[in-house]
C-alpha cells in the first residue's frame, strides 16, 4: 500500500488497481449477511509496514457472535426497557457509549445493535435503516454532550417523519440542578419542535407504562421520533417481578393495531372527481411506504389508469419502471389536473410541488389536523393510507386513459433526453477542466446500477448531497420498495449521508423488511465534500462491522452555496465559502480501514466503481470514490449549472 | 402585458412554481436557503437592471452567476406574466397604473 501510494490511482491500469486492491485487503475475505457471520479478525495492510497495522480487534466478532441472552425477573429498568423494545420488533439499534445500562441492555436482548463514533451520525444511521426498512430502529447517546450531538440529526429525522426511538442517559433525579460531576442538562426541551412525544422518566415503576407510551406514538397515526430520558434511578432501578410495575399489560392491551378507514361518501366523492379528470395523479408518499400500502397503490393506478408520483424520504413503493410512473416525468407533473396526495406528512406549500395552477386536489391522511395545511383542498380525506386505497380500488371502474399514458411516456422521454442532453455536456465539461462533471457521475451510476449485469432492484443508494444531488437524482431509480432513502429530505442536512449509509447499509445486511430479498448485497452512498467531512469517521464503523458500501463523495472544493460569497457585492467574504483544492477525503478512508478510490476524469470513474463494487460484493470492504470537481460547474458559466429541483419526482429535493 | 393586472395574475402562478425557491413567495428572498437571491421588492437593490426589459432578459438569459436562464422552460409569454408580477410586488409608487 505504501508504494501504491506514492502512484496516482489515475496513472495506474484497472488491472494494477485490482491487483492493488487485493494486497490491501489481503486477509480480510469476508462474506456474508449477518454483521457477526461477517466478521473475524484479519490484519488490513492498510498502512507501511513498519507501523502498527490496522485491525479488527478480536472482541468484536468474539462479542457479535455471542448468543442473546434476553432479561427475566428479576431485571432491572433498562432490561425491562430493553426486553419491551424486543418484543415491539425494534429492528435495528445504534449508538455510541454512555447510558451503558441501556445500551447493553438492547444489544444482550439481540437487537441487531452497533456502535459508531459519533452519535450525531448514529441518529442518522438509525433514520436511514427506518427509511428504507419501514422498522423502528432505536438509538442511544449518552447525556449532555452526547446528547447534543444527536439534535441535528433527530431534526432530519422528524423532518422525514421516521418513526425514531431515541434513547439518552440523563444524569440522576437526585442529582437535579446540582451540576454535580459533569454532562448535566435538561434535554427534553431541547427536543421541543423536533419530536413526536417525549418525557423523562422520574418513577421506576413506571417504566413499562411509558414504554407503552412510547410505542403507541410509534406505531400510530403519523409517526415522528419519540424521545426518552433515562436518568440513573431509572435505568438500574430492580423488580423482582412484575406486580412492581405499573401497567404491565401485553403489547394487545396497551395499543391498538386497529386504523382509521375512510367515510364511504368521501371515497364516492373521490371517485367522481377522478372519473372527471382526464390527467389524474396520485402522489405516493411517506405515508404509503409506512402503511405499507404499495400492492393496493399498484392496484388501484392500474384499474384507473393513474399516474403515480413519488414524494418521500424513501422511493421505490411505485416502480419507476411502470408505464404510469410520474416520477422521472415532471412535464406530466406539470400537467395533471387532479393531485391525490396520498400520505404526504411533511406538506409542502404552493410552488414547492410543480403542479399546475389549475389542478384539483384530494388528500388522504390519517391525521385529520393535517389536511387543508399549505395547500387547499377539494376533498380531505381521514383514513389510513392503505384502507383508503383499497377503498379506492374497490369502487372505481376500470378504465383505460390511453392518451394519458402517451403523456406519460412522452414526458419521460423528455426528461431521459434532457438528462443525457446533460450527460454529453458533462462529458465536454469534464474534458475540458480536466475533471469530473456531475452528469457524468450521475449518469454513469445510472448505467452501473441499472443497465448493466446487475438485477437493477439489487443496489439500495443513499441519494444524499447538496449540488451532486441535483444531477444523480435525475440518473437514480427505485423499482422496488425502500431502494433509495432520499437523503436532503426537508430538513436538508448535507451532514447525515454517511450515517444513512451505515443504517442503510445495516439494513440491507440483515435483510430487514424490504432489503430481505437483497440481503448481504453492498449499498452506494452519495455525498458532496461539505457532507462527507461531517460523518467520514463512520468509515471506521462501515469497516469494524464489514459493512460492504461504496460511497460516492463529489468534491468541487467549496461548499455547494460557494457563489453566494461571490457575487450581489460581496467582499472579503469569499475564502469562508472555500476549502483547501484537491482533498484526499479517499485516503481519509484508506486511513480509517477502508479502501480509497481518486478520481480526476470522466474516464476514469466507472473502473473505479466497478473495483469498488466488487470489493464490497466479494469481501465486505468499503471504498470511498473522491471525485474531484470543479465549483465553477455551479455557475451559468457551465449551464445547466446547479438545475433546479421540483418535488415531488427524481428532482425532489425539499419534499 | 408587463403592465397588465390581469397578466400579473397569472405570473403570480408561474412565479410561485419556478422562482420562490430562491425569491421566496413574497419576493423578499429572506431565507436564502440556496442563495443570495435578489430582494424583488427592492429594485433599487438590483444589478441587472430593474425595466421590464431588463427583468425579462434576466429571466429568460440569466443573470450573474447563479440566476439561471429559463429559456428552455418557459414561453416569452408567460416570462412576460411574470415580469408583471414581479413589477406589481415592488414599492407602491412604481407599480404599473393599467387595470
Amino acid at each position: 500500500m505504501a508504494t501504491e501510494n506514492k502512484k496516482r490511482k489515475s496513472d495506474i491500469t484497472a488491472e494494477e488497481a485490482k491487483v492493488s486492491r487485493r494486497n490491501f485487503i489481503k486477509g480480510t475475505a469476508l462474506a456474508g449477511a449477518g454483521a457477526a457471520a461477517m466478521l473475524q479478525s484479519e490484519n488490513s495492510e492498510a498502512q507501511d509496514s513498519n507501523e502498527a497495522k490496522i485491525r479488527i480487534p478480536d472482541e468484536i466478532p468474539r462479542t457479535l457472535a455471542e448468543a442473546a441472552k434476553p432479561a427475566n425477573f428479576p431485571m432491572t429498568g433498562a432490561e425491562v426497557f430493553a426486553k419491551f423494545c424486543n418484543d415491539e420488533g425494534v429492528a435495528g439499534f445504534f449508538c455510541c457509549p454512555g447510558n451503558y445500562n441501556m445500551i447493553n441492555a438492547i444489544a444482550a436482548e439481540g437487537i441487531p445493535s452497533y456502535g459508531g463514533r459519533c452519535e450525531g451520525n448514529m441518529v442518522s444511521a438509525a433514520d436511514g435503516f427506518i427509511r428504507v426498512t419501514g422498522e423502528i430502529a432505536a438509538t442511544s447517546g449518552t447525556e449532555g454532550p452526547g446528547f447534543t450531538n444527536m439534535i441535528m440529526n433527530i431534526g432530519a429525522a422528524n423532518a422525514a417523519r421516521s418513526p425514531l426511538l431515541v434513547i439518552a442517559s440523563n444524569k440522576t433525579i437526585g442529582e437535579d440542578d446540582s451540576e454535580h460531576g459533569i454532562q448535566t442538562a435538561y434535554q427534553q426541551s431541547q427536543t421541543d419542535g423536533l419530536k413526536k412525544w417525549g418525557k423523562r422518566l422520574i418513577t421506576p415503576n413506571r417504566i413499562y407504562e411509558y414504554a407503552a407510551y412510547a410505542f403507541r406514538q410509534l406505531k400510530t397515526g403519523v409517526p415522528k421520533p419519540v424521545h426518552l430520558d433515562f436518568p440513573g434511578e431509572i435505568s438500574r432501578a430492580r423488580f423482582e417481578e412484575p406486580g412492581e410495575l405499573q401497567y404491565y399489560y401485553d403489547k394487545t392491551r396497551y395499543r391498538t393495531e386497529s386504523k382509521a378507514h375512510p367515510n364511504p361518501a368521501d371515497i364516492s366523492r373521490a371517485v367522481d372527481m377522478i372519473q372527471r379528470s382526464q390527467r389524474p395523479m396520485i402522489v405516493a408518499s411517506t405515508g404509503v411506504f409506512y402503511d405499507k400500502a404499495w400492492e393496493a397503490l399498484l392496484r388501484v393506478a392500474e384499474k384507473n389508469d393513474i399516474a403515480v408520483v413519488e414524494s418521500a424520504p424513501q422511493r421505490g413503493h411505485f416502480s419507476d419502471g411502470h408505464a404510469l410512473s410520474a416520477s422521472t416525468a415532471p412535464d406530466a407533473i406539470r400537467s395533471a389536473d387532479l393531485v391525490m396526495l396520498v400520505g404526504q406528512y411533511c406538506m409542502p406549500s404552493i410552488g414547492e410541488f410543480a403542479f399546475g395552477p389549475e389542478a384539483k386536489w384530494i388528500r388522504i391522511d390519517p391525521d385529520a389536523s393535517d389536511i387543508g395545511r399549505n395547500v387547499p383542498i377539494d376533498l380531505g380525506i381521514v383514513s389510513s393510507e392503505n384502507a383508503a386505497l383499497q377503498a379506492l380500488e374497490d369502487a372505481l371502474p376500470s378504465r383505460s386513459r390511453s392518451s394519458w399514458r402517451d403523456e406519460l411516456a412522452a414526458a419521460r422521454h423528455a426528461f431521459d433526453e434532457q438528462s443525457e442532453e446533460y450527460y454529453k455536456l458533462g462529458l465536454k465539461y469534464s474534458a475540458d477542466t480536466d475533471s469530473i462533471h456531475p452528469a457524468v457521475i450521475g449518469r454513469q451510476l445510472g448505467d452501473f446500477l441499472y443497465n448493466n449485469d446487475l438485477d437493477r432492484e439489487q443496489t439500495t443508494v443513499v441519494s444524499g448531497g447538496y449540488g451532486i444531488g441535483r444531477y444523480t437524482r435525475r440518473y437514480l431509480r427505485a423499482f422496488r420498495p425502500g431502494q433509495i432513502c432520499n437523503g436532503a429530505y426537508q430538513y436538508g442536512a448535507i451532514g447525515p449521508d454517511i450515517g444513512y449509509t451505515v443504517g442503510v447499509g445495516a439494513a440491507v445486511q440483515n435483510g430487514v423488511g424490504p432489503q430481505a430479498p437483497f440481503k448481504g448485497s453492498p449499498v452506494v452512498g452519495i455525498t458532496g465534500d461539505a457532507g462527507v467531512a461531517y460523518s467520514i469517521m463512520e468509515f471506521d464503523t462501515l469497516g469494524k462491522y464489514r459493512i460492504p458500501a461504496v460511497m460516492i463523495v463529489y468534491n468541487n472544493n467549496a461548499w455547494g452555496v460557494w457563489t453566494s460569497g461571490a457575487g450581489r457585492g460581496a467582499v472579503r467574504a469569499q475564502h469562508m465559502y472555500l476549502f483547501q483544492e484537491n482533498l484526499r477525503y479517499d485516503k481519509i478512508a484508506e486511513a480509517l480501514g477502508c479502501n480509497g478510490e481518486y478520481v480526476t476524469s470522466a474516464e476514469q470513474f466507472m473502473p473505479a466503481l466497478e473495483r469498488s463494487y466488487e470489493l464490497a460484493a466479494r469481501e465486505g470492504i468499503s471504498t470511498l470514490i473522491n471525485c474531484q470537481g470543479k465549483k465553477e460547474f455551479w455557475t451559468n458559466a457551465y449551464p445547466p449549472a446547479m438545475p433546479r429541483h421540483f418535488a415531488p419526482g427524481a428532482l425532489a429535493y425539499y419534499k | 402585458m408587463a403592465f397588465s393586472k390581469a397578466a400579473a395574475v397569472v405570473g403570480k402562478s408561474h412565479y410561485l412554481i419556478n422562482c420562490q425557491q430562491c425569491h421566496d413567495a413574497d419576493g423578499r428572498a429572506l431565507a436564502n436557503i440556496d442563495y443570495i437571491a435578489a430582494d424583488l421588492t427592492a429594485p433599487g437593490s438590483w444589478y441587472y437592471g430593474s425595466s421590464a426589459l431588463h427583468i425579462f432578459s434576466s429571466i429568460k438569459f440569466g443573470a450573474g452567476l447563479e440566476m439561471p436562464p429559463f429559456k428552455a422552460e418557459l414561453s416569452d409569454e408567460v416570462i412576460w406574466q411574470i415580469v408583471a408580477h414581479v413589477l406589481n410586488i415592488g414599492p407602491q409608487a412604481s407599480r404599473p397604473q393599467q387595470k
